[in-house]
């Protein structure tokens, strides 16, 4: 699964490089404002108690950092994360399976912070059959190296979270 | 608000000697002894707003937890726990026929002389109707709407629930005894909170909720019935009351003008038309069967107007100046359900109107068996069980008692199969994002009482603002019985300026959040061996996710542009004792200066008739804004500049904006149908009241040069008016 890292323009921004890291692949520098990275060819496999299904493709996230000058509070680190690039292919027949979900998260700017993610997905438009699954994104912040990320896929079962 | 959990025996004596040390001030400043002013000059307050450090007075001093504001000991729970308690479903509005009204309502304020409490609770002569007398605020579309239902509330101190009405059987209610007094208290084993604590309509709970539907115009009269003397408040809350219909879209008069207030003693009759806007221009003869009402016989009655503008779920709640926050944590605040041709609140009319979202079928509308209000909001209470309130804050304040239907942490069983909840954000300054326990999708279908163009499925709902209205899906039909779910909150929060952390499930259920509020708070217990009768809509057919378009505006030309800026350090530039406030929040309306509220100043005028663009920009990057614009819904076209970043659930129609710690967002609204004064304010009431708020007016002539408005000015002996403090430049 690889993960793309934009930083858009914002009233209180910090030029920081950014880094995209590409799970079980070496991470690839980028210094821009703005980074796609090309396509990985990783498949997340996973069996969600009805079938196998393959997952691929990409999870775009738009990140901000935003200071806080006036209460010289924690940096924050904005990340507007879009699944909709995720795409599953079942072993067994296969159906084909989407998402169109995205989820906006503020996290305190650390060193280093990983934080779990869910999503569904769904065969088809059939929503009513929907399962989740979780990404878990790593973040690595320094003000030399800007934002570095990885991510990587599971699924969530039931009783997994509860 | 709260203490960290290992706070030591000493932190916690000294959080309450302080607490109490301020008692005296609260209440003076509560009941108008002293003002605001009053404090800044003594040095009690500082300049940028919030308690001055003060030893003795700031609980927080010389803590780790600083930043957290006011501090007060954890709230006592008396011995209740999670998961005790059945979450009651929000108690009806009795609706009757328009005579049962006496005096009848009218189309200019009644102004025959009742008896009316002063500030000290003496009665005065004064108007029985409290609403600004003579044809400026006479009802607009009297005539064209009259009034077909009335409904008649009392705001009142709590007391016992003799006659709750919830609408549904008790099966879908918890197994409740609808026959047995609901006393007014959070959990069964807390104490009942008394009539100076919480103020609520009828002053009983659960919260109440009023059905309506479109075309058939409402009066709304509110009786004022709350303690005469201002003292008499249990340390703050304000007396005098304006009950904002959120988000109506009717005449400025109904609208709950921030600054037409009423006294105990009086009532306000608001004129509620109910229409689809634009009902004097778009489907004027009323021929679009989609555009209209259930005619309570399985049919539907055409009504004018444009159908993508139907609305679905509102709320009302006090909007009294520099007070709706106190005055909505102690209760000022009911649900409002509207039903239309598109949203019948019946799952099995299938006409091809019908959008058939979950309900029920035993009744031609309004069927609330699986169509549930939740109205979620975080209180605090002191040693005794009372609500509790620190008007030091100018941050916000956060309550440690998560509530949903003013229930602690409760539960509430479900049948195997789809729901439909109705999700109101009514605390005072805490966001809330919702997730389920076990990671299971939901469709969000609605955003601020307004179907989506397309539903949307999330694990993870999006923070929700202080007012914002999520209307979601959950299905049960695959859960065996017995299982148990939790709606869980993800937004851990510091103080009340924003989230500061967005939480994964995983960890807001961990229980190592400092914030009380994170983490499971509510039980959906699942009961039933096979899978409950579901006639609702397929989201999975084909066009299965899409609801209600947005309006077409591409042929509506811009009249003009403007940009709100809120943010801090605000100044005043008027001195009205009683339309002004002080900061230290503000608005800054196109690059001018960051200003304090003044219900007397004009910031903006749209002429009628007009549509504009309004960007809205957080000012900083260390608070978050809620922003609503009252009058009409808009439509978000980009944030921070760019379309592609409105996300799904945005795409729709709104009336709350989230700007986002560092954002700006920009929208479209119209200005059509009716006129008056209007407000645009931040719904972190907290915000609000300490001043980022503003006045804006429709120029009902379309005039070049702005004729602004008198400004009214309620006093126990009837409302003066006075000429507008200020008109911005270029307003």
């Amino acid at each position: 699964m690889k993960t793309i890292v934009r930083f858009p323009r914002i009233a209180r921004r910090r030029l920081a490089p950014g880094v995209v890291a590409l799970v079980l692949a070496m991470p690839l520098a980028v210094v821009a404002v703005s980074v796609r990275a090309p396509l990985l060819r990783v498949l997340a496999e996973l069996d969600n108690g009805v079938e196998r299904i393959a997952f691929a493709g990409q999870i775009d996230i738009a990140s901000r950092i935003i200071d806080d000058p006036v209460f010289n509070g924690p940096t924050m680190l904005e990340m507007v994360v879009d699944f909709r690039s995720v795409r599953g292919v079942g072993r067994a027949n296969g159906r084909a399976f989407g998402t169109e979900a995205q989820t906006v998260v503020h996290r305190p700017l650390l060193p280093f912070d990983e934080f779990e993610l869910t999503f569904p997905y769904q065969p088809g438009n059939d929503v009513h059959s929907a399962r989740t699954a979780k990404a878990t994104i790593s973040v690595a912040f320094t003000p030399q190296t800007g934002l570095r990320m990885t991510s990587k896929l599971d699924l969530v079962r039931a009783d997994v979270v509860n | 608000m709260y203490l960290a959990k290992n706070a030591s025996a000493q932190q916690i004596r000294e959080a309450t000697r302080a607490r109490q040390n301020r008692y005296d001030i609260v209440r003076a400043l509560s009941t108008g002894e002293v003002s605001r002013r009053d404090l800044l000059r003594w040095g009690l307050f500082t300049g940028a707003g919030g308690l001055a450090a003060t030893q003795g007075l700031n609980p927080f001093l010389g803590q780790a937890h600083a930043a957290i504001p006011t501090g007060v000991p954890a709230s006592p729970l008396f011995g209740a726990l999670p998961f005790q308690t059945p979450m009651p479903r929000c108690d009806l509005m009795q609706r009757s026929e328009l005579s049962t009204l006496t005096p009848a309502p009218q189309k200019q304020a009644l102004t025959s002389k009742t008896r009316v409490a002063a500030s000290d609770g003496t009665l005065v002569d004064g108007p029985m109707e409290g609403r600004p007398p003579g044809a400026l605020w006479a009802h607009q579309g009297w005539d064209l709407f009259p009034p077909r239902v009335a409904v008649e509330q009392w705001q009142k101190g709590a007391e016992d629930c003799l006659d709750y009405h919830p609408g549904v059987g008790s099966s879908h209610n918890c197994d409740i005894d609808p026959a047995q007094a609901v006393k007014p208290c959070f959990a069964p084993r807390m104490p009942a909170q008394s009539a100076q604590s919480l103020w609520t309509f009828g002053g009983t709970v659960p919260p109440k909720l009023l059905l309506g539907r479109y075309g058939e115009p409402i009066l709304f009269r509110h009786h004022n019935a709350l303690p005469g003397r201002v003292a008499s408040n249990g340390g703050f809350g304000r007396n005098t009351i304006s009950t904002h219909e959120h988000n109506g879209h009717h005449g400025a008069e109904s609208d709950g003008f921030t600054g037409a207030y009423f006294y105990p003693g009086q009532y306000y009759d608001y004129h509620w038309p109910i229409v689809h806007a634009g009902f004097r221009t778009i489907n004027a003869n009323a021929t679009d069967a989609r555009c209209g009402a259930p005619d309570g016989h399985g049919g539907i009655t055409k009504l004018p107007g444009d159908w993508r503008e139907t609305m679905s779920t509102h709320w009302f709640h006090d909007h009294m100046f520099s007070f709706t926050s106190q005055n909505v944590y102690k209760g000022i605040a009911a649900m409002f359900n509207l039903y239309s041709s598109l949203d019948r609140g019946n799952e099995a009319i299938n006409d091809g109107v019908n959008l058939r979202l979950p309900s029920g079928t035993a009744k031609d509308w309004g069927n609330l068996e699986y169509d549930v209000n939740i109205m979620l909001s975080d209180k605090a209470t002191n040693a005794e069980g009372q609500l509790a309130f620190d008007i030091f804050n100018f941050d916000g304040f956060l309550g440690d008692l998560m509530m949903a239907n003013l229930t602690y942490k409760p539960y509430f069983f479900v049948e195997r199969r789809k729901y439909r909840f109705r999700f109101l954000n009514a605390s005072v300054a805490r966001f809330f994002k919702l997730a389920l326990s076990n990671g299971a999708p939901m469709i969000q279908i609605g955003n601020d009482g307004n179907l989506l163009p397309r539903a949307v499925q999330l694990t993870e709902l999006d923070e929700m603002g202080i007012a914002e209205r999520y209307d979601v899906v959950i299905d049960f039909s695959n859960y065996s019985d017995g299982t148990r779910i939790h709606l869980v909150n993800l937004a851990e929060h510091q103080d009340g300026k924003l989230v500061s952390k967005h939480l994964s499930i995983r960890e807001a259920m961990s229980g190592k959040s400092q914030d009380p509020c994170v983490g499971r708070f509510l039980e959906f217990r699942v009961r039933g061996t096979t899978r409950a009768v579901d006639n609702s809509r397929d989201f999975s057919r084909p066009g299965g996710m899409d609801l209600i378009p947005n309006p077409d505006l591409s042929k509506i030309p811009v009249a003009r542009r403007r940009t709100f800026e809120f943010g801090r350090g605000a100044n005043q530039t008027t001195r009205d004792p009683i339309s002004s406030a002080l900061g230290p929040w503000g608005v800054k309306v196109d690059g001018g200066a960051m200003l304090a509220a003044d219900f007397g100043r004009v910031s903006a005028a749209p002429k009628a008739g007009t549509r504009e663009i309004w960007t809205l920009v957080n000012g900083g990057g260390g608070w978050d804004h809620p922003i609503h614009i009252h009058f009409e819904e808009g439509q978000v076209l980009a944030r921070d500049g760019s379309a592609s970043a409105v996300p799904p659930w945005e795409r729709g129609r709104k009336d709350v904006y989230r700007l986002r710690p560092g954002g700006s967002i920009t929208i479209t609204m119209q200005f059509r149908d009716w006129g008056g004064m209007f407000m645009e304010h931040c719904h972190n009431t907290v915000h609000e009241d300490n001043a980022m708020l503003l006045r804006w007016e429709i120029d009902p002539g379309g005039n070049a040069v702005l004729n602004p408005l008198p400004t009214p000015i309620p006093k126990p002996t009837g409302v003066e008016f006075v000429a507008p403090t200020q008109r911005l430049a270029g307003a």
